[in-house]
């Protein structure tokens, strides 16, 4: 038996639950729409504890304002116009199937992976 | 669950097996000889089959069936008598039935086995009360063919569908978000079938040609106008000289000398397609053709 083992709480919803919830955008994140129609993310970006801490003891100066960006291409670019705080997961991969005439598991599998990848950079975030 | 009759069906094969399932079943997992489809609620099919040497007996597959089932999902696999529906829809096969019960979902499929053809599938349909399924399972499996019949071979899997002479045999495959790829061989001849999608993406900003040199390995030379009897295709080919020692030297190459690829745009469909045929042997232009020809997005 591990004793030192973190027992975390896990919280599993389904994949009909999950395609119910609706994707947000984080309003930090600055979106600029590039010539190409491509949009160009902009988003804040801090410093794990530790190695602020570890920087700050080592006399680094911390940037506290250090920006990242991401561009999208021009289906990310479509994926992120849909995100309008009113269309569920399922909506976005109806709708993005539909406008390409993807089939429909091709479009759940494409748009679930870009949502995870912005969920993951704090981008976005489920309601 | 809605009624077989009132809901659209669509083909599924792959690898020899096929049969009809309801329009809202999906592919979940796929592997050489095996296929899992879900709909929104979750798992609701599951097919293995392969060739059988030996003797085959029904309570042996039963019992490695039952010790899977315990190891996986904790659940007792228990031999039941089939509907007489379900008895009637594969009639031509030797048949066991069995069902199984966990706390959320059970399973309730058969064991099948054709004398003849020496190959045996399990299909199971997962449910929560098996009233729900009884007429869609029915329908299924009364449409059920397995690998039997020395005749070209049909696959059709999410939206492509192809017939590929029987002697090819699938080798590898990859499906991805705008990319599905199919590859076959047989006796040092290989042909590959491509799926890209969306093409209005793809083409955006080059043309078919400078999209092929980018995705395949070409066959070198300058792409001429195939003569399809569809959409406008574009084909490369590789032939080397017929000097005879060159014909003497080529079976003895590594690598391919055979060379033909073919792409097309379907803008309908928002598809890009393409075939290649590689081999030491040169590939035979009507079955090329009518791989062509019959190669599809549905």
């Amino acid at each position: 038996m591990n004793l030192f083992k973190i027992h975390r709480k896990e919280t599993r919803i389904s994949r009909t639950e999950a395609l119910q919830c609706t994707p947000v955008k984080n309003m930090h994140v600055a979106e600029e729409r590039l010539e190409t129609g491509e949009i160009l993310l902009s988003y804040p970006v801090t410093s794990r504890p530790w190695i602020a801490g570890l920087a700050k003891r080592l006399g680094i100066p911390q940037d506290s304002s250090r920006l990242k960006k991401l561009q999208l291409d021009i289906l990310g670019t479509t994926v992120w116009d849909m995100m309008d705080g009113r269309r569920t997961a399922s909506q976005i991969i109806q709708a993005f199937a539909e406008k390409y005439r993807l089939y429909p598991k091709e479009s759940e599998v494409s748009v679930t992976r870009f949502l995870r990848e912005l969920g993951k950079r704090g981008l976005i975030g489920l309601r | 669950m809605k009624k077989p009759d009132s809901i659209g069906w669509k083909d599924v094969a792959w690898n020899g097996i096929r049969f009809q399932a309801p329009l809202d079943w999906e592919i979940g997992r796929i592997g050489i000889r095996y296929l899992m489809l879900e709909n929104d609620t979750g798992p609701v099919l599951e097919i293995k089959w392969g060739p059988v040497r030996g003797h085959f007996s029904h309570r042996t597959q039963l019992r490695r069936l039952a010790r899977l089932q315990k190891k996986r999902l904790g659940t007792s696999v228990t031999a039941t008598p089939l509907p007489p529906a379900w008895k009637e829809a594969l009639s031509a096969y030797q048949i066991f039935g069995f069902s199984w019960a966990g706390e959320t979902i059970a399973g309730s499929g058969v064991i099948s086995y054709c004398p003849s053809c020496r190959n045996a599938s399990l299909i199971q349909f997962y449910h929560k009360d098996f009233r729900t399924v009884g007429k869609t399972a029915q329908r299924l499996l009364a449409s059920f063919r397995d690998p039997c019949r020395n005749e070209p071979v049909l696959w059709c899997i999410f939206d492509i569908r192809a017939v590929i002479p029987e002697k090819f045999r699938l080798v590898s495959y990859r499906f991805e978000p705008g990319k599905f790829e199919l590859i076959f061989s047989a006796k040092g001849q290989k042909i590959t079938l491509y799926r890209w999608g969306p093409a209005s993406v793809f083409l955006s900003r080059r043309d078919l040609i400078r999209f092929a040199e980018t995705m395949v390995r070409l066959p070198p030379g300058e792409p001429q106008d195939a003569i399809p009897t569809g959409p406008k295709a574009i084909e490369w080919e590789e032939s080397p000289s017929p000097a005879s020692l060159r014909r003497w030297w080529n079976p003895m190459k590594a690598k391919s000398v055979f060379h033909r690829f073919r792409i097309w745009h379907l803008e309908e469909k928002n598809r890009i397609l393409g075939i290649q045929a590689e081999g030491k042997k040169p590939f035979d232009p009507c079955i090329f053709e009518k791989i062509c020809a019959e190669y599809e997005s549905v």
